[in-house]
């Protein structure tokens, strides 16, 4: 009897593995070329060296070894400005957009007057394009500002609030997922738990700090993992607040990547990474950030606060 | 004791209110700000300089009383838009002219489609890799960890060339299978859910002899059904809005957010483009309301139950 | 779990019946051989391909270049996305191209035909001698036309613009800017902090604007400033007249190089300039700074200490350290300080075209009037072209009554030295101004084509047709725009065409020599983007915390930096010569 039953069991888990096997593999296939096949290319000239073939066509290309990557970590420290500036785009992104997303889920989860009213409004920037909330805000810090108050410059071009700016920007904008993601954990939070409180005193700060926050936790987790792991893609809405031009004298890592890729060629030139440098580059954020969010997953789930 | 703490609880209460007050402002002075200059003429906003008040009625009369700046879309706005490449060895040509109309259907199809097949697609692989005990769903999770944080650089001509060889550059089957991928924060919260969910429906469709494939589609599905319609619906919003990909991949068939960058950026001469700030800014408000009237008709539907709390693994 | 299945099968066939919608085209080409052509939308113009078009057809249209087919069609796309870039997939034939990488380059990935034969086919004849469109192209510019290998022709030069300053002519006789000879009679003193000069007040037999930068009286830069110093008391009096010296867009600083470029070249000259392209010659390198002003009325800007040195290819770092270099960012500084730069400059909102219709109005609205416009050669096309021209005349209308007004805004040549004034050359010869060219723009035809058959053949006479004289010519009359490099006649019939604003471009033009940034040694070109004149290096200062600024103006805006320490960080020191040179 026993024997029959493993042999189902046996049969079934073959079966499972091969619908597993079946479902994965368009979406696998896709992968493969999409991502893979395509990337692939750029993944493999971070390891090559190009010159122009004195024959007048094609290149000569020979394996470079980790020289890519040696430029690659030369210009990272000679910009080393840049890192300062996506590693203050994460700061306040994490000190201030979620701090701020959380009370105002809060609020909404709390369901207090206009909450209904509210989370339209803070969901307003994922609705509407970045390209027209970029457009409006740098006609509201700049001309409407000027002429309402008649001063010489807008925030923008005022080179000491251009940065300042940039950052309100990005929060300003920030809040729609965050809110929408927050107080939804918190709408999982048993009722009967913030009665019981209630009725042994607790106040509203103290709520929030000790049930509401608990609760949201591992929402907040995830959250910093994926915020972290974009710390160095992350344009900071650089492109939509000051085109095509370019600014990078505020750049961050992501937005001067994206810039310096779309006029990158194959061999290097005495002012100008080479596209390999650029890959090479890439893949050393690579290396540096996979262990980070997983160490810090860890870190922050042992070490954040539980319900009990 | 008990009055302090509910002086307290007012207090931060209001305080919270006039902080979201002041957002809320924020938030909606420049839309009415927009709108009012969309009733602007160029002459008007861009060359007088009448940036904050009313329209010059003047300079302003059509574009104020007649609203001609939206008319002149719909009348003015041609966008021809070809392009031909080779697929192997055979010569693809595709031409089309385009208005504002034809770039509101490609936009509805455009977004409707992408966010279905994605979050399908994006939902299946979830639910995979979450619920069977195979090693290589572990594989799978990891790589969609480490696609996210690496920035891919210069992969543009390489899709290019690649999509042309097999002829899916500027076509929808090519945008299709673009969009039929799984990845991203999507999947991370698709994982959560099926995590979380009970293994007990499954196991009470296996005893009742179901399929595996019966069982996915039967009762998965149905149970995702919340999560995936606000998925889709965010992700409906995010294609509405997006104007890179129909740029560099579906050139011939633009929708109407690669309108608004087109003559935003591209400042075009002829008809449409003399409109100047204030017509760029009408096409802005043009791509905005869709999606604000649906999203303020299917406002609970989007704000449901999604989270990606407890992730494990 | 039915009904997504059925949304899904609607969708799916949804796909394919779309999938046929927009597929190849029949118009006028049935029964011709179509060549594609594609050519950026810019401000140097593109109708002219339409035109040239129209006569080659004609001129073919009993010419057979494939079997069974009789005729051309030209199928034109204007765009501003060329994607030349992604030219090895398509199917796109001939290219007009703007700012992209060189057909030296092109070649070298395969991606371009060789039409060294069309290039090197005699098809003009001028005053009895024979001309081939190679004959005409300048012999520094030949190199980056041809591969690296064979040396054949591989690409065309195309659209060229100067970069400058264009002036408020009305503005300058209204306000009375004009620098008076010294043998006027109705001239006024006007002191201001850098020095004293005389500015007419009346324009007559007997009083005359100064002789300008060529030394000849009765030429269109009479009254004109030669030197720095006299732009500079120029400026003062423009302020007081209540209007701001210039402008440029606010959301596109980048323009301000335009200026810098143009006044670098003017103050060093055309012999100087090359030094830093052919490493030859002599040139002044700044070695130090005195402790005494440069200019009188500024304290900030130090005079330089300047030695003479010899430049060749393995010592080519002294072209990078010229004093001219240092005088046209101190005055680019000064501007900065001295408030010279109008308020819209500071605004990212304001578009080129936003900037160029407000130049245009001058006087029409109750918003700043700017004398000087930071603009190319040819932005009066675009004006026309986005509808600011229309609203200028719109308003004068309105104001005045004068229907379809012609704006009489002229090109500006920039001052030849620090303070000396130029004096009437007593040969009667003019001296020639110093153009640069700012574009980078060529012509050439996909690799691709030559698996078509017929259609290469027909495509190369297309090119070839176009860079006839006679159709050169036309392009000049339809544009105002010279194509670049090429050396060619304009007849009276196209130059009657010319507006009055490319009317003054066209004349200083033939009174210019051009800088263009090409030169045939190894070093050069292999850093062609970085050392020619309008390139990284001297544009986009790095400074020493490796902070990349993208424009001159940003640097001394955002990072407070003076014209010496972007002469520091921009110069390439003697240590450092290694990696650009290529001996």
């Amino acid at each position: 009897m026993a024997e029959k039953r493993n042999r189902l069991h046996h049969r079934r888990d073959r079966s499972k593995k091969i619908f597993f096997a079946i479902m994965v593999a368009l979406p696998l296939l896709q992968f493969a070329v999409m991502y893979v096949g395509v990337n692939a290319n750029s993944f493999i000239m971070a390891f090559q060296h190009y010159e122009n073939a004195a024959s007048g066509k094609g290149f000569d290309i020979t394996f470079a070894g980790i020289d890519n990557f040696q430029e690659a970590w030369t210009l990272l420290s000679e910009k080393s400005y840049m890192l300062e500036i996506s590693l203050t785009g994460f700061l306040v992104t994490m000190f201030i957009s979620y701090p701020l997303a959380l009370i105002f889920s809060f609020y909404i989860y709390k369901k207090y007057p206009f909450s209904g009213f509210f989370k339209t409004v803070l969901f307003l920037p994922q609705i509407i394009s970045s390209l027209i909330f970029s457009t409006l805000f740098k006609y509201m810090v700049g001309t409407v500002y000027t002429e309402l108050t008649g001063a010489a410059m807008g925030f923008l071009s005022d080179p000491d609030t251009t940065f300042g700016t940039v950052l309100f920007f990005n929060v300003w904008v920030s809040f729609g997922i965050n809110v929408l993601m927050f107080s939804n954990a918190m709408g999982n939070i048993d009722e009967s738990v913030v009665e019981s409180a209630q009725l042994d005193g607790v106040n509203i700060i103290q709520e929030f700090f000790h049930i509401t926050i608990p609760s949201a936790w591992p929402t907040v987790v995830s959250c910093t993992i994926i915020t972290v792991a974009g710390i160095f893609t992350n344009q900071m809405y650089l492109y939509d607040l000051f085109g095509d031009g370019g600014k990078f004298e505020i750049a961050s890592i992501g937005y001067f990547l994206y810039q310096k890729a779309s006029i990158a060629d194959m061999v290097k030139t005495p002012t100008e990474p080479s596209m390999g440098i650029l890959s090479a580059l890439g893949l050393i954020f690579t290396f540096i950030l996979v262990p980070t969010s997983m160490l810090l997953k860890k870190l922050l789930t042992k070490l954040g606060p539980s319900v009990d | 004791m008990k009055k302090s703490k509910n002086k307290l609880n007012k207090v931060v209460v209001i305080a919270l209110f006039v902080i979201l007050v002041v957002y809320a402002i924020s938030m909606l002075f420049p839309l009415l700000w927009g709108f009012l200059t969309s009733l602007k003429s160029s002459l008007d906003f861009d060359t007088l300089r009448n940036v904050l008040g009313f329209p010059d009625m003047e300079y302003s009369n059509d574009t104020f009383f007649k609203l001609s700046n939206y008319t002149s879309m719909f009348k003015d706005i041609n966008l021809s838009r070809s392009v031909s490449f080779f697929a192997g060895n055979e010569e693809i040509i595709h031409n089309s002219e385009n208005t504002v109309w034809t770039m509101l259907f490609n936009s509805l199809f455009y977004a409707l489609g992408g966010s279905l097949v994605s979050a399908f697609v994006t939902m299946c692989m979830a639910y995979l890799c979450a619920k069977y005990k195979v090693k290589a769903a572990k594989w799978i999770y990891g790589m969609v960890i480490v696609t996210m944080t690496i920035p891919t650089v210069g992969s543009y001509p390489s899709t290019i060339t690649l999509l042309r060889s097999l002829n899916l550059y500027d076509s929808w089957l090519g945008y299709f299978f673009q969009k039929f991928h799984f990845g991203g924060m999507y999947f991370l919260l698709f994982y959560a859910f099926y995590e979380t969910l009970s293994d007990a429906y499954c196991e009470a469709a296996e005893i009742d002899g179901a399929s595996q494939l019966r069982i996915m589609f039967s009762v998965i599905i149905p149970l995702s059904m919340t999560i995936f319609s606000t998925v889709t619906l965010i992700v409906f919003v995010q294609l509405w809005n997006d104007y890179q990909t129909p740029l560099l991949y579906m050139p011939t068939k633009p929708t109407l957010a690669f309108g608004i960058h087109y003559f935003t950026n591209k400042t075009v001469s002829g008809g449409f483009a003399e409109r100047g700030e204030p017509g760029k800014i009408a096409l802005c408000m043009l791509l905005a309301i869709p999606v604000l009237i649906l999203f303020i008709a299917l406002k609970d539907k989007i704000m449901g139950n999604i989270t990606i709390g407890g992730i494990k693994g | 779990m039915k009904k997504t299945n059925k949304i899904l099968a609607a969708l799916l066939s949804l796909t394919m019946g779309l999938g046929f919608v927009g597929c190849g085209s029949g118009n006028d080409a049935s029964g011709k051989t179509t060549i594609k052509v594609v050519a950026y939308e810019g401000g140097y113009g593109y109708n002219w391909v339409k035109e040239s078009a129209k006569r080659f057809e004609a001129l073919n249209a009993t010419t057979s270049f494939e079997k069974g087919k009789t005729g051309v069609y030209v199928d034109i796309k204007i765009t501003k996305d060329t994607d030349v870039e992604t030219m090895s997939s398509s199917a796109e034939d001939i290219y007009f191209t703007n700012g992209n990488a060189t057909p030296r380059d092109y070649s070298q990935k395969g991606w371009l035909v060789d039409i060294n034969d069309i290039v090197t086919e005699k098809i003009d004849t001028r005053d009895g001698v024979e001309y081939s469109i190679a004959d005409k192209i300048d012999e520094d510019y030949r190199v980056i036309l041809q591969n690296r290998g064979d040396g054949h022709y591989y690409g065309l030069p195309y659209a060229d613009y100067y970069s400058g300053l264009t002036y408020d002519e009305e503005a300058f006789t209204a306000k009375k800017l004009y620098f008076a000879a010294p043998d006027a009679t109705s001239k006024a003193a006007y002191n201001s902090p850098y020095g004293t000069a005389d500015f007419l007040t009346a324009e007559n037999e007997t009083s005359r604007k100064s002789c300008g930068i060529d030394g000849k009286y009765g030429t269109a830069d009479d009254g004109l400033p030669t030197s720095l110093q006299e732009l500079m008391i120029l400026c003062a009096k423009i302020k007081q007249s209540g209007y701001v010296p210039f402008a440029f867009p606010g959301g596109h600083a980048n323009y301000t190089s335009l200026f810098f470029e143009g006044l670098w070249a003017s103050l060093a000259g055309y012999e100087k300039i090359r030094s830093g392209y052919d490493f030859t010659g002599t040139v002044d390198v700044v070695e130090g700074y005195e402790d005494e002003p440069l200019f009188s009325g500024i304290n900030y800007i130090r005079k330089p200490k300047i030695k003479t040195e010899t430049v060749s290819e393995a010592e080519g770092y002294y072209s990078t350290q010229t004093v001219e270099r240092y005088y046209a960012l101190s005055f680019i500084q000064i501007c900065q300080k001295e408030g010279w730069f109008a308020q819209l400059t500071n605004d990212t909102n304001v578009s080129h075209t936003a900037t160029m219709g407000r130049f245009l109005t001058n006087g029409l609205t109750s918003q700043e009037k700017v004398a000087m416009l930071i603009e190319g050669s040819y932005w009066y096309n675009e004006a026309s072209d986005y509808g600011e021209v229309k609203k200028y005349q719109v308003l004068k209308e309105k104001q005045t009554g004068e229907k379809k007004a012609e704006r009489k805004v002229a090109w500006m040549p920039l001052p030849v030295s620090v303070n000396e004034t130029v004096e009437e050359r007593t040969d009667g010869g003019r001296n020639r101004y110093t153009f640069t060219q700012s574009g980078s723009s060529f012509a050439f035809i996909n690799a691709r084509t030559k698996n078509k058959g017929g259609v290469l053949d027909a495509c190369k006479a297309f090119l070839q047709f176009t860079y006839t004289d006679e159709e050169l010519s036309k392009r000049v009359g339809m544009h105002g725009v010279y194509c670049t490099a090429l050396s060619h006649s304009v007849a009276e019939e196209d130059s009657n065409k010319l507006n009055y604003f490319q009317r003054s471009v066209f004349e200083a033009a033939e009174n210019a020599d051009l800088v263009l940034p090409s030169a045939s040694n190894e070093t050069f070109l292999t850093a062609r983007t970085t050392l020619s004149i309008g390139g990284k290096r001297y544009l986009q200062p790095i400074d020493t915390d490796g902070r990349e600024y993208t424009t001159i103006i940003s640097a001394i805006r955002s990072g407070g930096l003076t014209a010496e320490e972007i002469m520091n960080v921009t110069m390439v020191k003697a240590a450092d010569w290694g990696a650009y040179y290529q001996g």
